[in-house]
């Protein structure tokens, strides 16, 4: 699987791509690589999915569309700014059964009838990962063990 | 991808993020729908020998699609085999076989020819049409298509009564009817039987996990299938915890 982004994007802020609850999510996407062929629609969502060995479930946070056809000027190269305040949860997750990604997905719809799509990933909240949670378990128990282990008795 | 502003590390950084928690054998990348069907080298071959006319034609169609040759070409052929039955026809095969993977595979190819498809999954021990499926019918009737088809994934799970219901629903409406099952249905033509092979497996993974440089050995493969035999779904879940416990740290 290839997942190259197609669509340039630049998040606002610190330079990190991890975020927390209520915080703003802002960015900047450039269209201008995109050739020659005129645009005529662009949708840019802010959403969230599962991913693991069950269903999968999704759910959109925010959603702008911007359409030649409803008299919105498209010019490529200029950039699209979004702007969203992000929501308490559900938070990113990289768990065994399941896992939550949020990203910034971008759809550009061309006037020949081809579209195309470009998700650029972030990070809400900072949940470790299960494999650092269960590290962290497995640590603590061998220091407990070490802690509990009798103390020699010292000889007479 | 390069920004021109100094951007570049921070745009590759979060794509590592982004792939190394990235399951390749999770629901999303291995449902219906979602990867391509890949038929037995032995049955594209038989298509090409028997219609070599045929043949070329589909490899001509495939060339705008984004699929795989032999997927496009062994749909192609049974859109066709369905179209000479009358639209009527049922793709048996044992669990996690492929026939879900093969009926979502074939429905471009049955659109191409001007049929619209009604699609209808039904889920473990659904024993009647539930009344959304009638809901969605409904819509489904009033599009302006000459022909249309039902396609029903999980018929055997219908009560028989319910199965003899539909098909006479079928016949009244003059709707085409594709289901997938199990076992034979009587009065169904069959149209392709699914029974993957070690090599559809082999190929299946190397599809799956694409350019990762992490593989799990054609031996644990050949052990997955030994055990699993044609159940690809238990498989690929097999493949999921792999993945997950040894596979994504390259160990």
């Amino acid at each position: 699987m290839n997942f190259a982004p197609q669509i340039p994007l630049k998040f606002d802020g610190r330079g990190s791509r991890l975020y927390y609850p209520g915080e703003t999510l802002a960015g900047s996407y450039f269209l201008d690589e995109l050739g020659d062929e005129p645009i005529e629609a662009v949708e840019v969502s802010v959403l969230w999915h599962t991913e693991g060995k069950g269903n999968e479930d999704f759910g959109i946070h925010e959603f702008w569309r911007r359409s030649v056809a409803d008299g919105d000027w498209i010019d490529s190269r200029t950039p699209g700014r979004f702007n969203t305040k992000l929501p308490n949860s559900p938070l990113s997750y990289d768990g065994e059964l399941i896992k939550i990604f949020w990203s910034v997905r971008i759809r550009v719809f061309l006037a020949g009838g081809r579209q195309i799509v470009d998700e650029h990933p972030f990070r809400l909240g900072n949940i470790a990962n299960i494999r650092t949670l269960r590290m962290t378990h497995e640590k603590g128990l061998v220091l407990e063990s070490l802690s509990s282990t009798p103390k020699e008795e010292p000889s007479p | 991808m390069i920004f021109s502003d100094g951007f570049d590390s921070l745009n590759s950084e979060a794509c590592e993020w982004d792939d190394s928690a990235r399951n390749p054998f999770s629901t999303r990348f291995t449902q219906p729908g979602a990867i391509p069907y890949f038929f037995e080298p032995k049955f594209i071959e038989k298509i090409k020998q028997t219609d070599p006319a045929f043949y070329i034609r589909a490899f001509a169609e495939s060339m705008g699609e984004k699929t795989e040759l032999s997927t496009w070409i062994g749909c192609c052929y049974l859109a066709n085999q369905l179209a000479s039955k009358r639209f009527c026809g049922q793709i048996i095969g044992p669990h996690g076989s492929g026939k879900s993977t093969l009926v979502a595979a074939m429905i471009p190819t049955i659109r191409r020819r001007g049929v619209d498809v009604f699609s209808f999954v039904l889920h473990d021990k659904t024993r009647a049409l539930p009344a959304e499926f009638y809901d969605e019918l409904r819509l489904f009737e009033e599009r302006s298509v000459a022909k249309k088809i039902l396609l029903l994934d999980g018929f055997e799970q219908l009560y028989f009564v319910n199965r003899l219901r539909l098909r006479s629903l079928c016949q009244r409406k003059n709707l085409g009817l594709l289901i997938t099952s199990h076992r034979r249905q009587c009065g169904v033509p069959v149209l392709f039987k699914t029974a993957p092979s070690l090599e559809t497996l082999h190929k299946l993974v190397d599809y799956l996990l694409d350019e990762s440089k992490i593989l799990p050995g054609n031996k644990a493969i050949d052990a997955l299938y030994s055990r699993g035999r044609e159940n690809f779904r238990d498989i690929l879940f097999s493949l999921y915890d792999w993945f997950e416990e040894s596979g994504r740290h390259g160990k």
